[in-house]
């Protein structure tokens, strides 16, 4: 009798140890089949994402484009059919209106382009010798008017006896613009933005801080993707949102890097890098 | 006596666009290029009509509206909402919100607004005054 509880049991055990290791296996699979799941949702949701950001972009994209031909095609449409009740101001105005708003398709068709080189690996920078302070100075001059409108002062700091080296000065000049025109944008009034450019090991640092709100740390790493656009305090961004993506690849044609951190005490600093090249 | 129109327009070129058609016809053109000027703008000078964009500088067009609409100063005023944004989402909240149309600025011929404009406000013609910004 005690022979066969003794088996009994044994064989109780055996089986309650086959139970455990199926369900170990089959817990295992369901597990592995759980977390390709996850990562299936999770792809999934990127890719809804990317798709958004995409229409997002597409829908900004018609509207900046659709903007300038508006008015080009109305200009003319009222000067045809209205030029005898039109002053001789007003169809001025038009005509030069007609032409500014040309020159702004012809930009964002130029960006478009510059996107679409360097995406393809194909952008390319004429570089000359040339004098970077003397740059940053007459960018400094231009820009000091636009800030004034705001009460914002743009101040420089300038590395002294800097050797004239290889860059492309149209190139640069529109690095310098989309930064420094993005920081007046996101500095609220009387605040101030500051242009240095310093001397490193074989290199320039070259940078543009603002004393506005700052760049949250999640958007840092996106800030120079397509797609992805800084919005003010009340999201009424407008524009492409293509500036920093055609800065970065004008600054990495240069051989450089470019990348933004937080100014102190408050405010963004976008920097970027421009080895030295002789020839 | 002319017709007053406030435009809310940051963008100049359809706001010499807009304005060189109705002054023409004699409205009353007044100007502000900011969302965050353009509520207390309305209430200072009562205007017959807001054209009003939705990307503003400051604050949007549809929170200008909601403002406008939910004060008892300024919410008979007529709005008409002039913008290139045309999605389903701000013209349903646009209406809404209380604006009398919604019209895309790439669909209006600009020597066809005066006439829109004047039916729009139940009147035919209107005497020649400037633009004032």
């Amino acid at each position: 009798m005690e022979d066969f509880v003794l088996i009994l049991l044994v064989f109780e055990t055996l089986f309650l140890v086959g139970v455990v290791v199926v369900l170990l296996t089959k817990s295992r699979k369901l597990s592995r089949l759980f977390g390709d799941f996850n990562k299936l949702q999770t792809h999934e949701v990127e890719q809804e994402k990317v798709q958004r950001e995409r229409e997002d972009f597409l829908a900004m994209l018609v509207h900046e484009l659709r903007s300038p031909l508006s008015v080009i095609r109305g200009s003319a449409d009222l000067i045809i059919k209205e030029a005898d009740n039109l002053s001789r101001q007003d169809i001025e105005k038009l005509l030069a209106q007609i032409r500014t708003s040309s020159t702004g398709l012809l930009g964002i068709v130029n960006d478009l382009l510059d996107v679409s080189k360097i995406e393809a690996g194909k952008f390319e920078v004429r570089k000359v010798k040339s004098n970077i302070n003397k740059l940053l100075q007459e960018e400094s001059e231009y820009f000091k008017t636009l800030a004034l409108e705001k009460k914002i002062t743009l101040s420089t700091d300038l590395q002294a006896d800097l050797p004239e080296f290889l860059f492309d000065p149209e190139r640069l000049k529109q690095v310098l613009n989309n930064l420094i025109s993005n920081s007046i944008k996101f500095t609220p009034e009387s605040g101030v933005i500051k242009l240095e450019s310093k001397r490193l090991d074989g290199a320039m640092r070259i940078s543009v801080s603002d004393s506005g709100a700052g760049i949250p740390d999640d958007l840092k790493p996106k800030l120079f993707h397509k797609f992805v656009q800084l919005h003010d305090s009340k999201n009424t961004a407008k524009g492409t949102g293509l500036g920093l993506v055609i800065a970065k690849g004008i600054v990495e044609a240069h051989g450089g890097q470019i990348w933004v951190e937080d100014a102190i005490p408050h405010g963004a600093k976008f920097c970027f890098t421009l080895p030295f090249f002789d020839e | 006596m002319a017709k007053k129109i406030l435009f809310v327009e940051d963008d100049e070129g359809f706001y010499n666009l807009f304005s060189s058609a109705l002054t023409m016809k004699g409205y009353e053109v007044i100007h502000v290029s900011e969302g965050s000027q353009a509520f207390e703008k309305i209430k200072e000078i009562q205007p017959n009509l807001v054209l009003l964009d939705i990307i503003l500088p400051g604050m949007s067009g549809l929170d200008v509206l909601q403002e406008l609409k939910e004060s008892d100063e300024t919410k008979s005023i007529k709005v008409i909402m002039l913008t290139n944004f045309g999605t389903d989402d701000n013209i349903n909240r646009a209406m809404e919100l209380g604006a009398d149309e919604y019209l895309m600025k790439y669909n209006v011929v600009p020597s066809e607004l005066p006439d829109k404009i004047a039916s729009f406000l139940g009147e035919s013609t209107n005497s020649p005054v400037k633009v004032t910004n």
